[in-house]
């Protein structure tokens, strides 16, 4: 599979790190991963690729994490102009009816639960990739 | 007329009384000696006549109260009116012209009278020092003497059974109870109030034990009321008292030891009604004691607020967080059994697939949970539902499972109410899947559901024909993880209907669950059509 423009995972779980590139590298060896470990490192790190017109194929988003969580991280996002077109997946351990509909609400592109398997997580992998391959390339 | 002297006529010694008062009479009021001979004479005639035939005579001597002042005496008999008495009076009216017959309130009487002429001002000063005249002129006679101490006597005594009658009658017309007891505790007297109040005589009460009147609870002991009595201590209490109709009246109670001057000993006793009072600090007490139980009651409904919300915050953070390394257990053990499965020893093989499912089955109970905790009233999102499309969405979000078990899903009636969407989708899907997971092993699932609504509430009805339950559990049925089955049998937590249940409570509505005679359950759900009020 051809690799897209880098793709941002904000998660404040290391081990989910390991589990999604894991994946992500069993299909696309080639493409490349940032990691933030909240909202507010992802925001500035956003600002540091936007200086220097870097392309951002998908962001992945955990709810549940430190300092800002993925709900309001969204919300900042897509109220941003820069970055408003760049798909977003919100990726969470528990699904919950009114906090999904609430982020579709919000713009997010797609709602992931995190894999109970090895083969969820190759499957979730390909989705990944699938909707970075998809994107309209965002900056 | 003013009174001035009195005397009674009985004998002829009172005759010579009466002549010689009219005599003096006439002399003070400044009347010439013949004019008060005449008087005097012609008031003897009158007299005699009254002793000779009258009954219970008496003559008074005074002063007209007219404009034309006149000395007066008038001669009260019960015989006035008889002809006898009449005929002696004839001999007397050559004597004196103006005699008169009065008869006055059924009572006759005779009255002489003798103008004055024109006398300096008679004021109340001159007829005080006239009547001392009187009173202080030497007895005549040792006869005077007597007769004037005999009044005397007579006079103090209609005074005193006077005024003995008078205290009878301000005693028995108290609103309270007076009694009197002598020395042996015998009742000398009891007041009309306490005769009316017991229903019983001063003879009847003496007959009997009193005690009985008085409510058990307030009967004092025997020996301190001994002990009250020998020492001469009044005795005050507050006891109910049995009336005639055998209720009891709460009474302040006295009793009083009055020495007498032969040094006997005497008890006074009253009883006041109090019951008023009692009821009022009875009423005051209770209404205090509600005070404080509705005080504790809303602390305890605080508390219990603050430890619900604690709980509701507990179950969301513990199932949420609990979500995370159940995942990572399940996802590692899978990981190994993906990669060295099919090389492993079977035992090891068998217990990581159990590993595996354990997990899940924690996972999904957790999971529920949390479902669990987030149908909370402060998350209710009230708008306008239309309930048949959200049992149709439920019925879709099952599609597969229907499919697959020849399920057959009817529904009428369901109608646009006001409630939060998600929770009733989540009742919906609840229900449905319960009645998919538990029909009979050979019959394909029936599902009906039928709507009726009535002015401001919707009654909407699931019948399956599926397994149904024992009536006995039909309200454990709701109880968080309440399962009825094993979970070989049938899958589950048992956490789905518990979420029904609290749904339909946090929309203000009842929920029960009924089981059909030869299987399938039913489902009565009542929900208010709108959820402004509540």
């Amino acid at each position: 599979m051809n690799h897209s423009a880098p793709i941002i995972i904000i998660d404040d779980d290391q081990e989910d790190h390991l589990i999604i590139s894991d994946g992500i590298a069993s299909i696309a060896p080639a493409q490349v991963l940032y990691f933030r470990r909240n909202g507010v490192e992802c925001l500035s790190f956003l600002e540091e690729l936007a200086a220097t017109n870097t392309e951002i194929s998908l962001l992945v988003f955990d709810l549940n994490m430190p300092k800002m969580g993925g709900v309001e991280l969204l919300r900042r996002v897509k109220a941003d102009e820069r970055f408003n077109r760049i798909p977003i997946i919100i990726y969470s351990t528990s699904i919950n009816l009114i906090e999904k509909e609430n982020c579709m609400k919000l713009g997010a592109h797609a709602y992931f639960t995190k894999p109970l398997s090895f083969s969820e997580s190759i499957e979730i992998a390909g989705e990944f990739l699938a909707i970075a391959a998809g994107a309209p390339g965002a900056l | 007329m003013h009174n001035l002297a009195k005397v009674t006529l009985e004998n002829e010694m009172d005759l010579v009384l009466a002549h010689k008062r009219s005599m003096k009479l006439a002399e003070i009021v400044g009347l010439s000696l013949a004019a008060q001979t005449t008087f005097a004479t012609a008031v003897s005639e009158v007299s005699r006549n009254a002793i000779e035939h009258g009954k219970n005579g008496c003559l008074t001597l005074g002063i007209s109260e007219d404009k034309k002042r006149s000395i007066v005496a008038c001669i009260k008999d019960d015989n006035i009116n008889t002809p006898r008495y009449k005929k002696g009076l004839e001999y007397t009216k050559h004597i004196l012209r103006k005699l008169n017959v009065l008869t006055q309130h059924s009572e006759s009487s005779i009255e002489l009278s003798y103008h004055i002429g024109p006398v300096s001002a008679i004021d109340a000063r001159k007829l005080d020092e006239w009547r001392s005249v009187f009173r202080n002129e030497p007895p005549l006679s040792p006869y005077d003497e007597i007769k004037r101490k005999n009044e005397q006597l007579q006079e103090m005594a209609l005074k005193f059974s006077e005024s003995e009658q008078h205290y009878r009658e301000l005693t028995d017309t108290l609103p309270l109870m007076m009694f009197s007891l002598n020395e042996e505790g015998n009742i000398n007297y009891i007041n009309r109030w306490m005769r009316n109040f017991l229903g019983r005589t001063s003879e009847e009460l003496n007959n009997r034990n009193n005690w009985i009147l008085v409510h058990d609870d307030d009967r004092p002991n025997s020996k301190s009321i001994r002990e009250n009595i020998s020492k001469r201590q009044p005795i005050t209490a507050e006891w109910r008292i049995r009336n005639r109709d055998g209720e009891f009246v709460w009474h302040m109670v006295s009793i009083h030891p009055v020495t007498q001057e032969n040094n006997t000993n005497k008890w006074f006793g009253f009883l006041i009604d109090i019951n008023a009072r009692k009821l009022f600090e009875q009423t005051l007490r209770d209404n205090e004691e509600l005070k404080s139980i509705q005080l504790r009651l809303k602390d305890n409904i605080s508390e219990l607020n603050r430890s619900n919300e604690e709980l509701q915050q507990f179950a969301y953070i513990a199932s949420h967080d609990l979500q995370e390394p159940l995942r990572k257990i399940i996802f590692y053990s899978d990981y190994i059994k993906d990669l060295h499965g099919p090389g492993m020893e079977p035992k090891s093989a068998a217990y990581l697939q159990n590993m595996i499912n354990a997990g899940s089955r924690m996972r999904s109970m957790v999971s529920d949970l949390l479902a669990f905790s987030q149908v909370d009233r402060k998350l209710l999102n009230v708008k306008s539902v239309d309930l048949a499309r959200g049992l149709e969405k439920a019925i879709s979000t099952y599609g597969l499972l229907i499919k697959e078990k020849k399920a057959v899903i009817t529904h009428s009636g369901l109608p646009v109410i006001e409630a939060d969407e998600p929770m009733m989708q989540r009742l919906f899907e609840n229900l449905l899947s319960n009645a998919l997971k538990y029909s009979k092993d050979d019959v394909p699932p029936v599902l009906n559901v039928v709507c009726t609504t009535n002015d401001d509430e919707i009654c909407i009805t699931f019948e399956d024909n599926g397994i149904g339950f024992e009536p006995e559990f039909s309200t454990r049925i709701f109880g968080i993880f309440q399962r009825l089955h094993t979970r070989e049998k049938y899958e589950g937590t048992g956490i789905g209907l518990a979420i029904c249940y609290k749904i339909v409570l946090m929309h203000s509505g009842r929920i029960k669950a009924e089981s059909k005679p030869g299987g399938g359950a039913i489902f009565i759900i009542n929900l208010p059509k709108s959820q402004a009020a509540q």
